[in-house]
């Protein structure tokens, strides 16, 4: 039995012996049933959910032409921007680290700093980078880096993870002006480059 | 003059000090080369705080915060900008910060044409985005 | 080059990169416009419920851990979000009863022209007569294509539940469509 028993007041038993709710379903799992191909009664409920079936179908088909395809376009642009528009209002800088020396009184957002390292990583072909972390080993430095990447299936995993850390170093010496003591390359992910996005 | 009295007059000179402060080291911060743009503060930017500083009634510069230190004529400047793709965050944040202190101590400084008691000047630059 | 992963952008987001939760925004839009659409039937609601619903993702994104894809998530929320405006909007409503059309909604654009095509709109109309749940559940299930057990995760219920839900939907659906013909 498939359903709840709050939904037998409302699934009727066809004269036949099979209830409503069961004709439909073994019609979706075993669709050459001999019961039900010889059956009027069956036959008479599958032509009511077939009616159904045609309206939904027009209503799915509906939304998939062209100009539907292209009020979905705008309506995704308005989206987007209204979205981001607050989006900005509540933003997450995360933590404040230094910059410098104590003396300079300067410091960068963790969001601002990883936004470096991860442009760094990406400079790569076939790199992309996630999660990027950025922790101070002692108040004033120097600081970690971990970093989680995806790539695509022509990299060789320890060249990979070296020449990420060497572009994150190059980036917090040139682009930031932060000591990197340490950096930490997790590949999360290989990419199928002539094929579908990892899911 | 009562003690309200007092306050009020002093709370108005402070909220025109911090103004011009703030226009002063707004324009010297976004005149600083590797400045993308001034940005709202971090405090800004924490979901909810917007209406409280709003509601404060203060004058308020996008990415700059003046507040009086406890001592009378200590200021602290708080500046929170983006720095642009290219320049070196820690160069830029050092130059905002030398120019911000050069252009308050020519307009506030005793000697100088707009001295308001501005008797000393504490600044702190955070780089929040690149751009 | 393939586009970054899903997982990965909602880990930028997580750790507050505004700029990868746009892209994600951009690539889910489309879809949860789509599914929220169906199941309000009006545009506008649609696109008032899938903003706040993004709104709230990005204020909760730190907590998705990605056990379920984003687009689950994102089709979780969406949902919830539809079902709050479904029963602000008739707070109570039996199976069966006569339901109050939704407003009219003019608009010059083509795609006005396609989705009043008179079959369409009268299963928009049939659709009224569905419980925010059933409703919810038939969409997923039928306009969406999704199987019961993904659509119990994203309304939060069992496989079962949700079976007798489509079930009553589409009997209420197969009647009042028989007789609209």
């Amino acid at each position: 039995m498939a359903l709840g028993d709050d939904a037998y007041e409302e699934d009727p038993a066809l004269p036949c012996g099979r209830t409503l709710s069961e004709v439909w379903e073994k019609a979706e799992e075993t669709p050459d049933d001999p019961h039900a191909a010889g059956c009027p009664h069956c036959q008479e409920a599958l032509t009511r959910l077939g009616v159904l079936d045609d309206y939904v179908r027009e209503a799915r088909d509906s939304t998939a032409d062209e100009a539907a395809e292209a009020a979905d376009a705008a309506a995704t642009e308005r989206l987007t921007a209204r979205v981001m528009d607050l989006v900005r209002t509540e933003l997450r800088p995360g933590r404040t680290l230094p910059l410098g020396e104590p003396a300079d009184d300067v410091w960068i957002t963790e969001a601002a700093a990883a936004k470096a390292f991860r442009a760094a990583a990406e400079t790569l072909p076939a790199v992309y980078a996630g999660s990027c972390r950025v922790a101070l080993t002692a108040p004033e430095g120097p600081m970690t880096v971990s970093m989680e990447v995806e790539a695509g299936l022509r990299w060789e995993l320890p060249e990979l993870a070296e020449q990420v850390r060497r572009r994150v170093r190059a980036a917090a010496d040139e682009a930031v002006g932060v000591t990197v003591s340490a950096v930490d390359v997790r590949i999360v992910d290989l990419i199928d480059e002539s094929g579908e996005e990892p899911a | 003059m009562s003690g309200a009295q007092q306050a009020e007059g002093r709370g108005r000179t402070d909220r025109e000090l911090r103004a011009l402060l703030q226009r002063t080291a707004a324009d010297a911060a976004r005149n600083t080369p590797g400045v993308a743009y001034l940005r709202p503060g971090l405090g800004d930017l924490v979901r909810g705080t917007v209406p409280l500083l709003a509601a404060a009634d203060e004058p308020r510069v996008a990415g700059v915060r003046a507040e009086p230190d406890d001592e009378p004529g200590r200021w602290r400047l708080r500046i929170h900008l983006a720095v642009r793709r290219g320049h070196r965050a820690l160069d830029v944040a050092r130059a905002v910060r030398a120019e911000v202190l050069a252009a308050v101590r020519r307009a506030y400084a005793p000697e100088g044409p707009e001295h308001h008691g501005v008797a000393a000047l504490a600044v702190t630059v955070t780089v929040t985005d690149l751009a | 080059m393939p586009e970054p992963g899903d997982g990965l952008l909602a880990a930028r987001a997580a750790e507050g990169d505004e700029g990868a939760f746009e892209v994600l925004v951009r690539r889910h839009g489309p879809s949860l416009l789509r599914l929220a659409t169906r199941i309000l039937n009006s545009r506008t609601d649609a696109e008032d419920a899938v903003q706040d619903a993004f709104v709230n993702a990005w204020r909760r994104i730190p907590e998705f851990r990605g056990d379920a894809s984003f687009s689950t998530w994102m089709y979780r929320i969406v949902t919830n979000r539809c079902l709050n405006v479904l029963r602000a909007r008739r707070p109570t409503q039996d199976l069966g009863s006569v339901p109050e059309p939704p407003a009219p909604e003019h608009a010059s654009s083509p795609v006005r022209a396609a989705e009043s095509r008179a079959s369409v709109r009268a299963l928009g109309d049939a659709m009224q007569g569905l419980t925010p749940e059933q409703r919810a559940c038939w969409v997923l299930r039928e306009l969406q294509g999704l199987p019961y057990d993904e659509i119990a995760d994203i309304v939060g219920s069992t496989h079962q539940a949700v079976r007798g839900r489509v079930f009553r939907a589409r009997r209420h659906l197969t009647e009042a469509m028989s007789s609209w013909r």
